[in-house]
C-alpha cells in the first residue's frame, strides 16, 4: 500500500512573519516614542503657559491696584522660579520666568523738582510680557509665552 | 486523523493587538495633554480679551474727557447724523482688538449726550475669544479737584489758608505773604512757582491747561437736562431766567410768633417778582424793602414794615482737621429790611434761583437764608442790558440751614465783572465765575470761611480767608470736567 506522504506542518513562525511583525513593531514604537515626546513637551508647554499666565496676570493686577495715578512710569522686571514663586527683582539661578511690565503715558506732568508723573488727562498703556529664561517643554528660552495689557485713564476701570 | 491547527500569523496578530492598544493609550494621553494646553491657552486669551475690553472702556472715557464740550467726540452706539459710530482699535504692542461705544440706553436707539451718565459697552477680541463688558460712566464734577482755581490770574496778597489743592492755568502772583495750601499746587499748561508759600502736596506742572466750561455752557447743560431737550447753544441762561424757581422765595411769617429757628419752615411767599423790564435783582437800589424779618430778641415777630427786623442764628462751631482748625461763628443776626429765604428743592434736582444783579452791600441790607437742609439750591447771576457786568457782591448776611453740607449749594456768576465776597460768615458749596478769558473775577477778602470750592477766571485773595475743601464736595448735578467709571461693571457676553 502506497502511503502518500504529506509534508508535515510545522509549528512556529516563518521568517517573513517575524520580519513583518518586527517592522510593524519598529514603526509603531517610533510613533509611540514620538507621541510620548510630544505629550511630554506639551505638558511642559501647558505648565509654562499656566505659570506664565498666573504671574503675568498678577503683574497686571498689581499695576491696576496701584491705579492710574500711582502706577510707576517706565519698565520694571521681575523674575520667578518654575512654580511662579521666588519673586525677585534680579535674576536668580532658579529663575525661569521673566516678567516685564511697561507703563507709558502719552502725557506727563512734572514737579517743581523735576519728578515726572502721568498728566491728569493722560492715557497710560500697560504691557505685561512673560518670557522664558530656560527651555520649558518644546518652548525655547527667550520665548514670550504670555503677553497682555490694557489702557489706564483717570477714574477709569 | 490527526489535524494540526495552523499557527501562521499569530505573531503578526499579537503585534498588531499590542500596537493598537498602546496607540490608543498614547492617543488618549496625547488628547489629554492637547486639551490641557488648549485650555491653558484659552484661559490666557479669555483674560487678555477682558483686558482689551477694559482698555476700550478707558480709551473712550479719556476720549470723551479730552473735550467734554465737543459732543462729536463720543463714539456712539446709536449715532445721530454727523456723529461717530462705535470705535475699533487696539492697544499698541498687543495683539487683539477692542471696540467701544457709548449710549444712555442700549435699547432706545438714541445717541448719548453730555452731561448725562453713560453706558459704555466694550468688546475685546483675541485669537477668536471675545468678551464684552458694560459699565456706567459718570461725570466728574467741576468741583471735584480744587479748593480754588484761578484760570487766567491769581493774586494772593493776604494770609490765605486752603485745605485742598490749588490750581491755575497761569503764573500766580504771591505777594510775599503766608499762603498755606494743604495740598498740591498745580500749574496746568504754564510755568510758575510757589516759592513764597507752603504747599504740603508739592508743586506740579501738568502739560495742558484745563479747558473750563463757561457759566453759559453750564447753563446750557442744566437747561437741557431740566427741559428734557437740548437747548440751543448759548441760550441756557435765558431759559433758566424764564423758568426760574424764584416763585419759591419765601420770607418769615409775621403771624407765627413761635418761630425760633429756620428749620421750622413757617414761611410765606415773598411775592418776589421781576421788575417792569423783566429783570430780577436783590439789592438796595431795587426797592425790595418790604420783606419782613423775625425778631428773636424777645422771640416775637416784628410787625410788617417794622424797621430792622431780625433773625438770630445761634452760635455754631466747625472743626477742620487739615490744618487743625476750629471755626466758631457766634450768634449772628440777620438784620435789615429784607430777609429772603431761598428754599431747597425737595427733589434731587436743584431749585434754580436767577438774578440779574445781587448787591447786598449798603446800609439797608438784604439778608439771605439758604435752606440747603431741605435740598439743593443753585443761584444764577446772569447778564442783562439793565445791569451789564457791574460789580456784584454778596457781602451781606448769608445763612445756611445746613452749613456743613457742601453739595447742596452752587453759585454761578455769568458776568464778566467782579464778584465780591467778604465778611466772616460760613459759605458752603461751590462758587463758579468763569466766562472766558479775562471774564469773571472773585475778590476774596475779609475773613470768610468757605467750606467748598471756588473756580474763577481771576482770583484775588486778601485778608485771611480760609478755604476748606471737603472730600464729599461732588454733587450729582454738577457739571462735568471729565468722565470716569461710576459703577455697574457687568460682563454682557463671553466665556
Amino acid at each position: 500500500m502506497n502511503r502518500t506522504r504529506h509534508p508535515r506542518r510545522r509549528r512556529g513562525v516563518t521568517y517573513i512573519e517575524v520580519l513583518v511583525a518586527s517592522l510593524i513593531l519598529a514603526v509603531s514604537l517610533c510613533a509611540m516614542a514620538s507621541m510620548w515626546y510630544f505629550s511630554f513637551n506639551m505638558s511642559g508647554n501647558t505648565d509654562s503657559k499656566g505659570v506664565a499666565y498666573a504671574v503675568g496676570r498678577h503683574a497686571l493686577e498689581e499695576v491696576k491696584q496701584n491705579g492710574f495715578r500711582y502706577a510707576a512710569e517706565g519698565t520694571t522686571t521681575l523674575y520667578y522660579d518654575n512654580t511662579g514663586g521666588s519673586e525677585s527683582t534680579t535674576q536668580q539661578s532658579n529663575s525661569v520666568y521673566q516678567v516685564t511690565v511697561s507703563v507709558t503715558s502719552d502725557k506727563l506732568s512734572t514737579s517743581q523738582s523735576g519728578q515726572s508723573v502721568p498728566a491728569d488727562d493722560a492715557l497710560r498703556t500697560v504691557i505685561v510680557t512673560v518670557s522664558l529664561l530656560t527651555q520649558e517643554g518644546s518652548t525655547p528660552s527667550g520665548t514670550a509665552v504670555y503677553t497682555t495689557g490694557t489702557y489706564l485713564t483717570r477714574s477709569g476701570v | 486523523m490527526l489535524r494540526h491547527r495552523a499557527h501562521f500569523g499569530g505573531v503578526l496578530v499579537s503585534t498588531l493587538v499590542f500596537v493598537v492598544i498602546t496607540s490608543l493609550i498614547l492617543a488618549g494621553i496625547g488628547t489629554y495633554t492637547i486639551s490641557h494646553f488648549s485650555r491653558a491657552s484659552a484661559e490666557s486669551d479669555y483674560s487678555a480679551a477682558m483686558n482689551l475690553a477694559e482698555a476700550g472702556v478707558n480709551y473712550e472715557l479719556r476720549n470723551i474727557s479730552e473735550d467734554i464740550l465737543d459732543s462729536s467726540r463720543a463714539n456712539q452706539m446709536h449715532p445721530a447724523n454727523g456723529q461717530s459710530g462705535p470705535y475699533s482699535g487696539s492697544v499698541s504692542g498687543l495683539s487683539g482688538t477692542f471696540s467701544v461705544a457709548v449710549t444712555n440706553n442700549p435699547d432706545n436707539g438714541k445717541p448719548w449726550y453730555a452731561p448725562s451718565n453713560m453706558l459704555l459697552t466694550a468688546t475685546g477680541t483675541i485669537n477668536g475669544v471675545t468678551r464684552t463688558v458694560r459699565c456706567q460712566g459718570a461725570r466728574r464734577s467741576i468741583f471735584d479737584n480744587y479748593s480754588f482755581y484761578g484760570v487766567d490770574s491769581t493774586t494772593i496778597n493776604g494770609n490765605l489758608v486752603a485745605d485742598g489743592s490749588f490750581g491755575t492755568n497761569s503764573p500766580i502772583t504771591l505777594d510775599g505773604t503766608s499762603a498755606e495750601v494743604y495740598g498740591p499746587v498745580v500749574f496746568n499748561g504754564t510755568s510758575g512757582s510757589f516759592n513764597a508759600g507752603q504747599a504740603t502736596g508739592g508743586v506740579w506742572y501738568q502739560p495742558d491747561k484745563i479747558d473750563w466750561p463757561t457759566v453759559s455752557q453750564i447753563a446750557d447743560a442744566v437747561a437741557s437736562q431740566k427741559s428734557g431737550t437740548r437747548v440751543t447753544t448759548g441760550t441756557g441762561l435765558a431759559w433758566i431766567k424764564a423758568h426760574n424757581d424764584n416763585a419759591q422765595i419765601m420770607q418769615f411769617s409775621t403771624t407765627d410768633p413761635s418761630i425760633s429757628n429756620p428749620t421750622q419752615h413757617s414761611w410765606v411767599s415773598a411775592g418776589l417778582s421781576a421788575d417792569s423790564s423783566g429783570n430780577w435783582a436783590i439789592g438796595d437800589k431795587d426797592g425790595l424793602s418790604t420783606f419782613k424779618g423775625l425778631n428773636t430778641d424777645n422771640n416775637t415777630m416784628d410787625a410788617a414794615g417794622a424797621s430792622n427786623p431780625r433773625y438770630d442764628q445761634p452760635a455754631v462751631t466747625y472743626t477742620f482737621t487739615n490744618p487743625s482748625r476750629t471755626v466758631t461763628q457766634g450768634e449772628q443776626s440777620l438784620y435789615g429790611d429784607n430777609v429772603l429765604i431761598l428754599p431747597g428743592s425737595p427733589t434731587s434736582t436743584p431749585y434754580n434761583y436767577y438774578f440779574d444783579e445781587i448787591n447786598l452791600s449798603g446800609t439797608t441790607k438784604t439778608a439771605i437764608l439758604v435752606d440747603n437742609a431741605t435740598g439743593p439750591v443753585n443761584i444764577w447771576l446772569g447778564t442783562s442790558a439793565a445791569y451789564g457786568s457791574s460789580q456784584d457782591n454778596i457781602n451781606g448776611e448769608w445763612f445756611f440751614t445746613k452749613p456743613g453740607d457742601s453739595t447742596t449749594f452752587r453759585f454761578y456768576d455769568a458776568k464778566s465783572g467782579t464778584f465780591d465776597m467778604q465778611g466772616s460768615s460760613m459759605f458752603p458749596g461751590g462758587i463758579y465765575v468763569y466766562n472766558g478769558s479775562g471774564k469773571g473775577t472773585v475778590n476774596l477778602h475779609g475773613n470768610p470761611v468757605l467750606n467748598g470750592s471756588i473756580i474763577a477766571d481771576s482770583v484775588t485773595v486778601s485778608g485771611t480767608p480760609f478755604i476748606n475743601y471737603p472730600l464729599d464736595m461732588q454733587a450729582a448735578n454738577d457739571y462735568s470736567l471729565w468722565y470716569g467709571f461710576l459703577n455697574q461693571w457687568t460682563e454682557v457676553s463671553g466665556m
